[in-house]
């Protein structure tokens, strides 16, 4: 085991760093800087390239990479360029509207999932599974946009239950508040990655139907459902765990077009105008902190998923 | 019990009472029925009507607060008259007409035009709690308006303790405009330090709070020098999402919306809570040629891609918050005249203009900021593919646009707003983006901004526009006019030049 987490976390280190040069290189490929967008349409050619200068846009790329990557090691993420705020204040602010509403999707996404492909799978030679695992195509194919601006119309412009747009600008001072204006958005998120889960979970469950120890069981005088509750569907939660890492990735990218549609002031928005302003220092510092979160969550998922199935260990492990 | 005759076993279902599964249903139905009723009589109250705040929604947030350095038409838009003021400043229901703010009155210029001398208000206060003083005008105007930023050499001094002297080396008509715009805020000791992110000025409000990506909250300034601002609380929401803007308006969360899309009209028609409010403006949506590079350096190609496109049908694709437009200055402006018979709509001629050029099958692109609705780019298309020119739009984010159509001058076509008012002097600019090279509109426009009485410089840009409308450096597709949504709860609210500022002192609420 001391073996496995030592290489896991090496892994880990070297998958950081070439994700720390990817996301430094690839913006440097944008056209555009941010000297240009401060000067406008009214600035001359001279005062943009005074500007460039003085932001020290200018200097090797090397250079500023190290300097980067330096800082964030000491967990310095460095200024926006255009505003001169902290970074980290700045995403510790975001991260009160996005970590909440992450939070809430996949609760709704657990929530959808796992009843349902559990009770599509058992219930699968009745039209009613039927209908359940065909809604669930269905489901997984919309647009989030789309589903977003149904979910308004029903449960805010009909129904009134919830406000359509925005945030309190006291964010969690005003606790109820934050929390309704997160609901519509999460349902939105939720229910189609929730489609997404929901066919795993299904798939999982018929084959643990199928499977030799669930056979057994039955044979043994258990009911079907007793069964599969009691043999099959530990098997069934380790696939759904080996898949949550992959999920809290699809989920942050869902908050970022959900948070535009929604116009909540989250980690999402802010990337898409900071990426309109080319304030690249702080795109980057923002992408590694996410990419870290995913990258730490999936380690975890692979930890978590060695200890709990003792399939994986190797032999000779305890 | 006899084993030698054993009872096959019998098996039976147990039965199982339903009650707990009934249970569970009612308890699952209820909770989500208490939920419900929870979050439908929970709808935000009426209390934030009650507060005396005014909320205006714009479209475009600020990148930052910097307003003396950041060319972002947002932050002028929020902070200048309400935080900022200059010496002076745009007159109501105006676009660029001067009057007095911090000066007692208009300046008394000098026979020559050269020396400008403002007297300074008594009283007036920064919201750090200093007082306005000479020193304050002269550190904040002198690094402001030099030959790098304006183009022209100006030197400020002060005259004893409440008067200061701007002179120049030629008399130049725009001064007093630059000074009402973001040159000539005054700041406390001219010091843009820290302003990137907070605000300290002389209006009647003081910048509270900025919420990035969200909004930004001003209170009202209680030791204002003039008349005081009307609400307690004014807060601009910013929305890239119209949609969102509209429904924050239904909701009730904002009071105001300002430059709503045009297809979102229908919303608000008929409905007795809001106004619909068209605002003068002096944006000129602009489809420019690259007036430097083949086939553009033909006037007759200019021409004929300008008279291919229908002014009238482009008025339409926006819902009537357009006028149409022959020449780059707007109504408002000094030197408007209607010059839309220049280069009017004819295809048959821009056809034989094209033939008579040798361009008979012109490819083109236009590159255009992704941001705009492209109702009009789509109009703008398909007439030039009946002139026989096919047109691609190339959608751009916008600092891709200035990387490439403005600062490299890489385009063939470019799409673009232009909201600042008088800025005729983009087409007396050979270095300017789109490159347009004519020594008699240079001379005219050096003659108006030289001339000393505002009829002469008036009749003398109207001329050069005339000159500029029959050459066709661009099209000038139309003057966008936004409509504004104003809850009728509001009144005082800015009926002209939104787009460029938000003037909310006079502003009161219901």
């Amino acid at each position: 085991m001391t073996r496995f987490l030592l290489g896991r976390t090496g892994l880990l280190a070297l998958a950081w760093l070439l994700a720390s040069v990817l996301i430094f290189a690839t913006l440097r490929i944008l056209p555009g800087d941010v000297a240009q967008v401060i000067g406008g349409t009214q600035a001359s050619p001279a005062q943009i390239a005074d500007l460039r200068e003085a932001l020290g846009l200018n200097r090797p790329l090397l250079t500023q990479y190290f300097e980067w990557i330096g800082g964030v090691l000491r967990f310095d993420l460095g200024a926006s360029v255009v505003t001169g705020t902290e970074i980290s204040a700045e995403l510790a602010e975001k991260a009160e509207v996005t970590i909440p509403l992450t939070v809430m999707s996949l609760a709704v996404v657990l929530l959808v999932a796992i009843p349902l492909g559990v009770f599509a799978a058992y219930r699968n030679d009745s039209p009613v599974g039927q209908l359940v695992a065909a809604s669930s195509v269905l489901a997984s194919a919309i647009p989030v946009v789309w589903a977003g601006l149904l979910g308004t119309l029903l449960l805010s412009s009909w129904l009134g239950w919830l406000p359509s747009q925005g945030f309190p600008r006291d964010g969690w001072e005003e606790p109820l508040q934050a929390i309704r204006s997160l609901v519509l958005p999460a349902l939105t998120i939720g229910l189609i990655e929730g489609a997404i889960l929901f066919r795993l979970v299904r798939s999982a469950t018929l084959r643990a139907l199928d499977a030799d120890h669930v056979r057994t069981a039955m044979s043994q005088g258990n009911s079907r459902l007793r069964a599969l509750l009691t043999q099959g569907l530990p098997g069934v939660g380790l696939s759904i765990i080996s898949m949550l890492g992959l999920q809290a990735a699809a989920l942050l990218v869902g908050a970022v077009v959900v948070e535009q549609l929604f116009s909540l002031p989250g980690l999402g928005t802010m990337l898409v105008s900071d990426v309109g302003e080319r304030d690249l220092p702080k795109v980057q510092s923002t992408l590694l902190v996410l990419t870290s979160v995913i990258l730490v969550m999936g380690a975890l998922v692979d930890v978590i998923h060695r200890i709990i199935d003792p399939r994986l260990r190797a032999e000779g492990e305890e | 019990m006899s084993e030698s005759n054993p009872q096959a076993p019998r098996y039976e279902k147990r039965k199982r009472s339903k009650a707990p599964l009934i249970i569970a249903i009612v308890v699952v139905v209820g909770l989500v029925a208490a939920v419900a009723a929870y979050f439908a009589l929970t709808r935000p109250g009426s209390d934030a009507t009650a507060k005396n705040e005014v909320a205006v929604g714009l479209v475009l947030e600020p990148t930052s607060l910097d307003v003396r350095n950041d060319a972002g038409v947002a932050t002028g838009q929020v902070l200048i008259d309400n935080v900022y003021q200059g010496l002076v400043g745009i007159a109501a229901g105006s676009v660029a007409d001067i009057v007095p703010v911090l000066a007692t009155e208009l300046p008394e210029v000098s026979d020559n035009g050269l020396e400008y001398t403002f007297t300074l208000r008594d009283g007036v206060k920064f919201h750090s709690g200093a007082d306005l003083t000479t020193a304050d005008v002269v550190e904040s105007l002198a690094p402001a308006l030099t030959p790098e930023t304006v183009g022209y050499a100006v030197a400020v001094e002060a005259v004893g303790d409440a008067q200061v002297k701007l002179t120049l080396e030629a008399p130049n008509s725009l001064l007093l405009w630059e000074l009402a715009g973001s040159k000539g805020v005054i700041l406390e000791g001219g010091s843009t330090d820290g302003l990137q992110n907070s605000a300290n000025g002389t209006g009647p409000f003081e910048f509270t709070r900025w919420k990035q990506g969200d909004s930004i909250t001003l209170d009202k300034n209680d030791a204002y020098w003039g008349e005081p601002a009307g609400v307690d609380r004014a807060i601009f929401r910013f929305f890239p999402e119209g949609r969102a803007a509209v429904n924050a308006l239904k909701d009730g969360d904002i009071d105001v919306h300002t430059a709503l899309l045009p297809p979102l009209r229908a919303e608000f028609e008929g409905n007795a809570n809001f106004d619909m409010v068209r605002a003068e403006s002096a944006d000129v949506f602009t489809l420019a040629y690259n007036n430097a590079r083949a086939p553009f350096d033909d006037p007759r190609v200019r021409q004929a891609l300008s008279m291919a496109i229908d002014g009238d049908k482009l008025v339409g694709t926006q819902n009537g918050d357009a006028k149409q437009l022959g020449s780059p200055i707007t109504e408002l402006e000094p030197g408007y005249t209607d010059l839309t018979s220049v280069n009017a709509y004819d295809p048959e001629a821009a056809r034989a203009l094209l033939a008579e050029a040798g361009q008979q099958n012109l490819s083109l692109t236009i590159t255009a900021p992704n941001f705009y609705d492209t109702a009009s780019l789509d109009l703008v298309t398909s007439q030039l593919a009946e002139i026989g020119v096919s047109a691609k739009v190339k959608p751009v984010e916008f600092p891709t646009w200035l990387n490439d159509v403005y600062s490299n001058h890489d385009f063939d076509l470019s799409y673009v707003d232009h909201a600042e008012a008088r800025d005729f002097g983009n087409y007396a600019n050979p270095g300017y983006y789109f490159g347009y090279d004519n020594p008699e509109v240079q001379r005219l426009y050096a003659e108006a901004i030289a001339s000393i009485d505002p009829a002469d410089e008036a009749a003398l840009l109207e001329q050069a526009a005339g000159l500029v409308a029959a050459d066709a450096p661009a099209k000038w597709l139309f003057n966008y006019t936004p409509t504004n949504v104003v809850s009728t709860k509001v009144s005082g609210f800015p009926s002209v030049n939104t787009n460029s500022r938000v003037n909310l002192a006079g502003v009161t609420v219901e």
